[in-house]
């Protein structure tokens, strides 16, 4: 069973949640990022979602236990690239979204959590 | 007409494919694909987490004019007791966020459901285009 | 004046009738078997009156039809009355060469001779179809006009919803508006609602749902255009608007978005 790749990048763990993800790959998924910060220390999460084409309330709880627990860790967490079609299905499962910090893209996604991109010449 | 048996995880997923499929077939729109898939996706995992067994049949229909795919959810599960209760929001049970059955009718333009318990359960739903 | 009653027409002239009348009629059996055709009808579908008696009225209709047709004679002869039919569906029929015919029917029961039959007219309705299809195009139009998303400031769009707000203009709005936030990156959008013309519990719950969805899809929302009586209906009709920033004009939203820009 594969586990889900995190990246980190300087104080920022990173990571793709892929298109058919199962209850196991789940399992790991908060799993991993919660060892990944204990380790590294990283203080904040991005979680990108943009290879989900269907969220449903088995997801949508992965996602926002995953972020509950990070917090709880201490660590900064945004979720990007909520696709315009999941988000209006998400409403309409009448799932209470709101503890979750969203952004449309990456780069929103780095500014909520306080970064921004810069070229050293 | 295909029947999916939902026998382990990836069945939910297989089935929630298919229905995706079957309504890109018949031309329906993004948003419209994607409720259904959902819908199907939570009323599979229902059969999967609930019941012993059970299968899916989706099917293309058509009916005064209008296309549309109908899905039916057939499980040989313990049956649910109290359909009211169930269909409220809010309601939960076991370890997770309840049966979604609400969810899944409001993403539905039609649902209907049968159960008796200690037989199973018959959920159908249909998306019309 | 002669009486009605007294007044007796002649056998052809009756016959005339039907035959002139300037819309099609035909007149068929229980089997759906054309047993008169007058001329109208004729020369709507390049038949002679000949060709047409002992057909069936499926003759008459596009192939696709034909099936669905027989069933639907049978429950008319099972319910025999009046019926209009095509005004809700788009009946077509078809002509000798093959070439399809908007048409509207009318059916009417009839006895001859003990025997029930049906008098069943047929009107070409080519320049209502039309004028119905145009009507649709526009409005699709005027929905798009009428609900412009338009991009005032980098990241900062202003939706002005003027006029009704029913819940498939909601629908269509929400799915306009998340899909062009996506585009376009929006990290504002400004709800203006100056030109709605009524805020009722079920327009506060299209509004909510839209800026829900905005949030959710890690955008701010800022509702303006907020007349002194709107704030009244809001708060009359219960409606918590939660931790949605609002502003009484355009101009004040703007700057707010501005502002929320910048803190980014």
């Amino acid at each position: 069973m594969k586990n889900i790749p995190v990246l980190k990048l300087g104080s920022i763990l990173f990571l793709t949640v892929p298109e058919n993800m199962n209850d196991a790959m789940a399992q790991y998924l908060e799993e991993d990022v919660l060892q990944q910060l204990h380790k590294t220390g990283a203080e904040a999460v991005v979680i990108d979602i943009s290879s989900l084409e269907i969220i449903d309330s088995f997801m949508a709880r992965v996602i926002t236990e995953t972020v509950q627990t990070t917090k709880v860790m201490g660590a900064r967490i945004v979720v990007v690239g909520m696709s315009s079609v999941a988000t209006i299905t998400l409403l309409e499962l009448g799932l209470d979204m709101s503890d979750i910090e969203t952004a449309m893209d990456l780069e929103s996604g780095l500014h909520k959590l306080g970064y921004r991109l810069q070229t050293i010449k | 007409m295909i029947r999916i048996k939902i026998i382990d995880e990836d069945d939910i997923i297989y089935a929630r494919s298919e229905a995706r499929q079957f309504a890109e077939a018949e031309g329906f729109s993004l948003m419209e694909k994607t409720r259904l898939a959902t819908a199907v996706s939570e009323l599979a995992r229902n059969i999967y987490r609930y019941a012993t067994s059970g299968q899916v049949e989706i099917e293309a229909i058509n009916g005064e004019g209008k296309c549309g795919i109908v899905c039916r959810f057939i499980d040989q599960g313990p049956g649910i007791e109290n359909i009211e209760q169930v269909m409220e929001d809010g309601f939960s049970s076991g370890n997770s966020l309840g049966f979604g059955l609400p969810g899944a009718k409001r993403l539905s333009d039609h649902f209907s459901i049968k159960s008796v318990v200690g037989q199973g359960t018959h959920i159908e739903i249909i998306k019309w285009k | 004046m002669a009486d009605k009653t007294e007044v007796i027409f002649s056998q052809e002239f009756l016959y005339s009738i039907f035959d002139l009348a300037p819309i099609g009629i035909i007149i068929a059996n229980s089997q759906g078997v054309i047993e008169d055709a007058n001329q109208y009808i004729c020369s709507l579908t390049d038949y002679e009156s000949e060709e047409l008696v002992g057909q069936k009225v499926e003759l008459l209709l596009p192939e696709r039809f034909r099936g669905g047709h027989v069933a639907l004679r049978d429950s008319f002869f099972a319910h025999p009355t009046i019926r209009m039919m095509g005004r809700n569906r788009e009946l077509n029929a078809v002509t000798k060469s093959g070439s399809e015919l908007p048409i509207e029917v009318g059916l009417a029961p009839i006895k001859s001779d003990g025997d029930l039959k049906v008098i069943v007219t047929i009107t070409d309705v080519t320049m209502k179809r039309e004028a119905d299809n145009k009507m649709r195009a526009l409005s699709i139009e005027l929905e798009e006009v009428s609900t412009p998303i338009l991009e005032v400031w980098e990241g900062v769009a202003v939706v002005p919803i003027i006029g009704s707000l029913d819940t498939d203009r909601a629908q269509k709005l929400l799915e306009s508006t998340l899909a062009k936030m996506k585009d376009a990156r929006f990290r504002v959008t400004i709800l203006d609602i100056t030109g709605l013309t009524c805020i009722d519990t079920s327009v506060a719950h299209h509004l909510l749902r839209l800026t829900a969805a905005i949030g959710l899809m890690g955008g701010h929302s800022v509702l303006t255009g907020i007349s002194p009586e709107i704030a009244k209906t809001i708060v009359r009709l219960g409606v918590d608007l939660g931790e949605l920033k609002t502003c009484s004009t355009l101009a004040r939203g703007l700057n707010y978005a501005i502002t929320v820009l910048e803190e980014c």
